[in-house]
């Protein structure tokens, strides 16, 4: 499997925190965000926004930016989410006019996702869910949601529509909040242009693992782009990943390998206080690493398969563990 | 509309001496069947008794075991069948790499059909806890996903007349379980593809997996998978099998009021661990709390006009105000 990994230009934002909202940093120049994703190893896919707001809205012009520093469109991102008019959902609100205007903009982005080559266009109904009991109808949500999600995907069947799942935040309880559900979805649309992103905080926060949430994708053929990203299993901060945990990303690389993923794994970093550019860097690093000993792992996959199958794990552990320390 | 009446019953688990990991043998002595079914007889709101397959009282005997619950004038709940209990299950049994544990647990469930087919409308439940893993690098979690689908599958096509529930549960006894939610349990149903699998919502696994309970009942009954729910309390980060109502107010009292939308007319089980208080008056609890919940929400069922309305159009502190006013 050849690792193909992304960034966006917002890794090396300001970071707002909430009791902080300028951030701990000034502005970067797209140009300078630009040239140094350009010189990280790793690097070669640029992770975009529709509508962007630092680089051209012109399909031409953008792919001619991105050619200048020697990046490829990696997903596009569609912003269905930070605007107060989609404060009861956007794909899942009984406001026939908010879907609507949800599907109308997704219908322009894919448009412009075919004109760049975007890898996929990802979807994320982030303000879809509730927040109390007696709050919304969730049977009627959910109908909602698949309906609005449908239309995006049979616009155009060239175009890849990447869904990514979350637990909670910004609301209490998100429909779409986790592999299980993501997958029901994936079924109920059957298209294959619809396919899933996994999120590995996403899955971290739901007491998930990664591994097993690769494996039901990728057996379904519907794993389309990864977002590595770490935290401590109760929010989702978007630390870098590997800086929390190792044993499940050692475990996720050497499901990469045995299941061939040939999509971008994007590294999804906020990084509101440390160096963001070393932050980033450190994070391509620490991805290229686990790929390394992930490698390694592979070559004596024949013994590691045949623990898995008869429960030896111990066994396992010890082989791994002479594989990848020094 | 007059609400339905609920349909409530337990099993022989509810009289258990509850060994806990510091005092394995519990606090109680076991209750002998007998006396069993005459306190749950005396019990009012409560109607059936569910068995444990195949290591209860009279599994070997259906009929028998009719005429036994007749004398105390309850009914045969769902049928429970212990795959889990048994070191043979412990890595797994429909999921288990191991083909001959497979077989096993199969026949086993089949053997529990057969049972059920000769008691009209009975179910079979099945709830694969062992069938997970505990560690990175434990488990090839592809070859056990399609495992459990195949060992569903045979089960179900050995009789599509008898239907076989399941239970979700996000861990324990196993760190993390297969059938984690409700979300992959629709999912197994999908993939396994029979009319006669069906859904089973425990109210405390769906806390411990932070799941709504209204919001799962919506998406069961929209596949048309929903069959039983087991009615217990804890507070989200386990499943101590604490006596319905007595953690959670709210999710409870939704949940209920969905219950009714949605016209379920499956059985409630009543499960609860009581390792330290009386088993009797537990259970007496355990049934007065869930008739009280259900008596608020039918009352609140006769506002459900303006509660769906105020749903609608996302004014929720309406609700709260007009709920909070009914049943306080």
């Amino acid at each position: 499997m050849e690792l193909k990994l992304s960034s966006s230009i917002e890794a090396m934002g300001t970071s707002p925190e909430r009791d902080n909202p300028d951030g701990y940093w000034d502005e970067m120049g797209v140009d300078e965000r630009l040239e140094i994703l350009s010189k990280i190893e790793g690097i070669n896919g640029l992770f975009t926004f529709y509508p962007s707001a630092t680089l051209p809205s012109d399909p031409v012009k953008m792919l001619k930016k991105l050619d200048e520093y020697n990046l490829k469109p990696a997903q596009m991102y569609v912003d269905s989410n930070s605007n107060r008019k989609w404060k009861n959902g956007a794909f899942s609100t009984t406001e026939k006019n908010i879907r609507r205007e949800c599907i109308k903009l997704y219908k322009e982005a894919i448009d412009f996702a075919k004109e760049i080559h975007a890898d996929s266009v990802l979807l994320w109904p982030g303000m879809d869910g509730l927040d109390y009991p007696f709050m919304a109808d969730p049977g009627e949500a959910w109908k909602y949601l698949v309906d609005t999600i449908r239309e995006i995907c049979e616009y155009n069947s060239n175009v890849k529509i990447a869904i990514e799942p979350k637990k909670d935040a910004p609301r209490q309880r998100m429909y779409l909040s986790d592999i299980g559900k993501l997958m029901m979805l994936l079924n109920e649309i059957g298209l294959n242009n619809a396919g899933g992103v996994l999120d590995v905080g996403h899955v971290i926060i739901s007491q998930g693992g990664m591994a097993e949430a690769l494996t039901i994708l990728h057996s379904h053929q519907k794993l389309f782009a990864i977002h590595l990203d770490d935290n401590y299993r109760n929010a989702d901060p978007d630390m870098i990943a590997g800086g929390v945990h190792f044993w499940e990303f050692l475990e996720l690389f050497y499901y990469l390998n045995k299941t061939d993923f040939n999509g971008y794994c994007d590294l999804y970093l906020e990084s509101p206080r440390d160096d963001r550019v070393k932050s980033l860097t450190l994070s391509a690093r620490l991805a290229l690493k686990f790929k390394e000993l992930a490698d390694t792992l592979t070559e004596n996959s024949d013994e590691i398969d045949s623990n898995l199958n008869n429960y030896r794990f111990v066994e396992n552990v010890e082989l791994i563990s002479e594989l990848v320390f020094k | 509309m007059a609400s339905k009446k609920l349909k409530l019953y337990t099993g022989e688990w509810s009289f258990y001496h509850f060994g806990e990991r510091f005092v394995p043998h519990g606090y109680f002595n076991n209750i002998p069947i007998d006396e069993q079914l005459a306190v749950l007889s005396k019990i009012e709101g409560l109607e059936g008794f569910g068995p444990i397959f195949p290591t209860g009282t009279h599994t070997n005997d259906p009929h028998n075991f009719i005429k036994l619950l007749n004398n105390y004038n309850l009914k045969v709940g769902p049928i429970l069948v212990d795959h889990y209990g048994d070191k043979k299950w412990r890595n797994g049994s429909l999921s288990s790499c191991d083909e001959k544990v497979r077989r096993e647990c199969i026949k086993l469930i089949k053997d529990a059909m057969d049972y059920a087919a000769e008691i009209p409308g009975s179910i079979v439940e099945t709830w694969p806890g062992q069938d997970g893993y505990d560690y990175a690098f434990q488990t090839d979690y592809i070859s056990s996903w399609k495992y459990l689908v195949e060992s569903y599958q045979e089960i179900c096509e050995h009789n599509p007349k008898v239907k076989v529930a399941v239970e979700f549960k996000r861990k324990e006894p196993r760190q993390k379980i297969f059938i984690c939610d409700v979300g992959t349990m629709i999912m197994l149903f999908q993939d396994v593809g029979m009319d006669n699998l069906t859904g089973i919502l425990d109210t405390g696994h769906a806390f411990m997996s932070h799941e709504s309970l209204a919001e799962d009942i919506a998406l069961l009954d929209q596949y048309n998978k929903l069959d039983i729910v087991h009615l217990n309390d804890n507070y989200r980060d386990a499943d101590p099998d604490l006596i319905f109502g007595t953690c959670i107010l709210w999710e409870n009292l939704e949940m209920l009021y969905y219950l009714d939308k949605v016209n379920f007319e499956g059985w409630h089980e009543i499960e609860f661990g009581a390792p330290k208080e009386d088993r009797i008056k537990s259970l007496r609890l355990a049934v007065n709390m869930i008739l009280k919940y259900k008596e608020l929400a039918d009352r609140i069922a006769e506002h459900s006009h303006e509660i769906d309305n105020n749903l609608k159009r996302y004014h929720y502190a309406d609700n709260m105000n007009l709920i909070s006013d009914l049943i306080f």
